[in-house]
């Protein structure tokens, strides 16, 4: 009786290893083609005139982002509501891409409105204007809101590159 | 003279036409001020652009994969680190901390295999302490996860894992603690549950599974005294609440056991009636009063119990409880009664066992155990975490509760629901790729039929530009730096250039005049030469500042046009690429994947349906025995009845034939 359930169970354990075996493989399967689709929408959609827009703040900020909107040669171009924990996501170093399409070449100004907490708890509404020029290479420009500890403030900051 | 006008016609000539032809291709529109802003801060920034080199695009890259790590969005974060991976960002430069989080997205998609090769390529490199501690722990975490106790220990207490933040080192004694409750030993459990503090989460779980796992090998005393600092925890979340009920719950039903009813009945007194636990608490208080001899206060309780839902476990079992105490104090018709309402009961809760049995097999039970998906996102990301299982309706969900308690049980359904997005995901892809495919075939042909035409209106604008481009150098460099009277047309403003052109008309048609008229010619020619001078300064400015802003525009017509010919360069590569063949093979292995998923799903909802019968029919088999317990109650209170009525009557006769025999 006792070799009959041991049997048993290594055959049901067989069969568990087997279904996490597929469950494995499948998984692995899906991440590959999403990967290359990723890839393959990105080659299809966006040439050498493509622009990214993005958004980091000081590790840490004692700030609060309640939302952004941006605007491109005043043309509304995106808006994004901060979830808490959206928030926390760029506090603790990640990147956001706010925009991410082909412009036209030559010159442009972005405009970010943002509005948010100061560390004192008072509620902010800031903009900043960027002005850049679009050339043949793929626009990034990254928006850093960065600490003034000095004053207590905080400021703006671009970073521009071409690729 | 003419000289000199004709040099200075031409320089007219020459800005205004740079002017006119620069217009036209520059015409961006100028911003204006929000009239709304309540601060504008900073004067407008003009950048300059810095070639985006192999760092900056890691640090870009590797840090919206963390934004999408933080905002809970692991599976994207874990396909931009595979992108990123394929197009050549890691493996050089320092890229150790985002090889790290890719191990661990591994990791926690149910992949020990990928993660644990990736981190041990990790560890052979040179790496920063905090990154080996971290890489190290993961390797720990791993262990864990596999069930790999040993391994697990080894690795969690060896010296790799010295310098970890303070987040992991909590979550590192966590992990330890458990190992060794797992091994019984409760010592070195404890030295590790010493480390996590008593008011966060994770402290009050590791002290209630601690005073759990104490309780049952016999170490009652300090078992009790661990679920105590849960169940005496500040009023907190749902979740929380719920901790300190059970907590109670344990040592009532511990202290009930050791017959320490005084004990006993103070901790069930803490689980709060609204809570998920009232039940037992219930149950067991009363059980208290009964042991202690008291049924007459025991029996309100159970009674409330009993009106609760049948389908309870604690309300089945009082509903055989209730019928006692009444019989125990001689409530032979309540008895009776009750016992009959146990037996309806259980026969209408065996009849609902079947039901659920029979909808099991039938409805797909497992849709209302997943999650809600939040409306605004079409496909919920498949790595994010679980909820606690919402049973929405059905009759088989009240009978669950004890698989869905299972840790197997868990498991399996967190394999479904990720399978489930998976499928949702490749599901989602293939609406996305004939409209993709669609796009392609339209550019192609757009692009194939613009193409010439382009490339010839490119030839001419790139020819003017550099036309442009060098005027506007030319006349750069021949307005002299400072301004001179030798020409007064040069530094005339407008107004000034149409009266001196007059005046020079004048004196050429009064040539040979005199007297009057010439004295007056002459003294508006002074005054005019006077006004010219003074403005010359301001108007040589003016026109250095135009004939930079030309030089500007004529470089960045050079940009544009620049742009487009890169644009050209792109098409020409759409038009000839290989895309067509990667759409295809794309098409493949979706079709592919989703057959594969869809057995996959199929097997995995097989699996847990025979997880759930078995607990159905367990259910069924306690019910069956319930059942046949409450008739045979009934047929003994019914024999008691009968008994005592034929004594009494017997009693009744006896007492009559001695009055008889008094008489």
């Amino acid at each position: 009786m006792a070799a009959v359930i041991l049997c048993l169970t290594q055959a049901s354990m067989a069969q568990d290893e087997g279904l996490s075996g597929r469950i494995q493989s499948i998984k692995e399967g899906v991440l590959n083609l999403n990967r290359d689709l990723s890839l393959l929408e990105d080659e299809l959609m966006y040439a050498s005139s493509e622009a990214s827009f993005y958004l980091s703040i000081d590790a840490g900020s004692p700030i609060r982002l309640v939302d952004i909107n941006l605007t491109l040669d005043g043309n509304h171009i995106g808006y994004h509501f901060y979830s808490e924990q959206e928030f926390q996501a760029l506090s603790q170093g990640g990147i956001q891409r706010l925009y991410n399409g082909n412009i036209e070449s030559g010159r442009h100004t972005l405009e970010a409105t943002i509005t948010g907490y100061s560390p004192d708890g008072k509620d902010f509404r800031k903009s900043t204007q960027y002005e850049f020029t679009k050339g043949p290479a793929k626009k990034r420009i990254e928006l850093r809101v960065l600490d003034d500890l000095d004053g207590q403030k905080h400021r703006f900051d671009f970073r521009e590159w071409d690729e | 003279m003419m000289a000199r006008e004709s040099r200075g016609s031409a320089f007219s000539r020459h800005l205004r036409g740079l002017t006119l032809a620069l217009l036209l291709p520059c015409s961006a529109p100028v911003m204006g001020q929000d009239s709304d802003k309540l601060v504008q801060f900073d004067t407008p920034d003009q950048g300059s652009a810095n070639p985006l080199g192999r760092e900056e695009q890691r640090y870009l890259a590797f840090g919206e994969a963390m934004y999408d790590y933080y905002s809970g969005r692991k599976f994207n974060a874990l396909t931009r680190l595979l992108v990123n991976r394929k197009q050549g960002l890691f493996g050089q430069g320092d890229t150790d901390y985002a090889e790290l989080l890719m191990g661990e997205l591994y990791l926690t998609l149910g992949l020990p295999g990928k993660a644990e090769a990736l981190f041990d390529k990790l560890l052979e490199k040179e790496l920063l302490r905090q990154t080996r501690a971290e890489t190290w722990f993961q390797k720990g975490v791993l262990h864990y996860e596999e069930g790999a106790r040993d391994k697990a220990i080894e690795v969690l207490e060896s010296d790799n894992v010295e310098g970890l933040p303070q987040q992991l080192e909590s979550r590192r004694s966590l992990m330890l603690a458990n190992l060794y409750m797992g091994r019984k030993d409760f010592a070195r459990a404890l030295e590790y549950l010493y480390d996590i503090p008593d008011d966060t989460r994770q402290g009050a779980y590791a002290n209630y599974n601690m005073g759990v796992a104490m309780i049952r090998s016999g170490q009652h005393s300090k078992g009790i005294e661990l679920l105590r600092t849960v169940m005496d925890l500040a009023k907190g979340d749902t979740e929380t609440n719920a901790l300190k009920d059970r907590a109670a719950l344990a040592i009532g039903l511990t202290a009930l056991r050791r017959e320490n009813f005084a004990t006993a009945r103070g901790a069930l007194q803490n689980v709060r009636a609204d809570g998920p636990f009232s039940n037992e608490a219930l149950l067991a208080l009363g059980m208290v009063n009964y042991d202690r001899g008291n049924p007459k206060k025991a029996l309100p309780l159970w009674l409330e119990l009993v009106q609760r839902d049948p389908g309870h476990k604690a309300v089945q079992e009082a509903l055989m409880l209730a019928p006692r105490a009444y019989e125990d104090l001689g409530a032979k018709p309540q008895s009776l009664a009750g016992y009959q309402h146990a037996a309806d009961t259980y026969r209408q809760e065996l009849r609902n066992v079947e039901t659920a049995i029979r909808q099991i097999n039938e409805i797909e039970w497992l849709e209302k155990l997943k999650p809600e998906t939040p409306p605004e996102r079409a496909v919920p990301d498949p790595m994010s975490d679980l909820d606690d299982y919402t049973a929405k309706s059905g009759p088989q969900m009240t009978y669950l509760y004890k698989l869905f308690a299972s840790h197997e049980f868990a498991r399996m359904f967190r394999q479904y629901v990720q399978l489930d997005r998976l499928r949702m995901l490749l599901g989602q892809w293939e609406r996305a790729l004939p409209a993709m495919g669609e796009t392609l075939a339209r550019q192609k042909s757009e692009l194939s039929a613009a193409m010439d035409p382009v490339r010839k209106q490119l030839v001419t604008a790139r020819q003017q530009q550099r036309k442009l481009e060098t005027r506007a150098h030319k006349l750069v460099s021949d307005i002299p730096a400072r301004p001179s009277m030798e020409r007064p047309e040069d530094v005339a403003g407008y107004e000034e250039l149409i009266m001196w052109q007059r005046v020079q008309k004048l004196e050429k048609k009064l040539d040979n005049a005199s007297g009057r008229q010439a004295e007056r010619l002459r003294r508006v020619r002074g005054l005019l030469l006077w006004d010219i001078a003074r403005d010359a300064e301001q108007q040589r400015q003016q026109q250095q500042r135009h004939a930079g802003n030309l030089v500007e525009k004529t470089a960045l017509a050079g940009v544009r046009t620049q742009s487009v010919e890169q644009l050209v360069r792109d098409a020409t590569r759409r038009v000839r690429g290989d895309l067509d063949e990667s759409f295809s093979d794309k098409y493949r292995r979706l079709g592919s994947l989703q057959d594969e998923v869809n057995a996959l799903i199929d097997d995995v909802k097989q699996v847990l349906k025979n997880d759930a019968l078995e607990v159905l029919a367990e259910r069924r088999q306690r019910l069956a025995d319930s059942l046949g317990q409450a008739r045979l109650a009934i047929a003994r209170v019914q024999d008691e009845s009968v008994s005592d009525d034929r004594q009494q009557r017997s009693g009744e006769t006896t007492n009559t034939d001695e009055e008889a025999e008094t008489q």
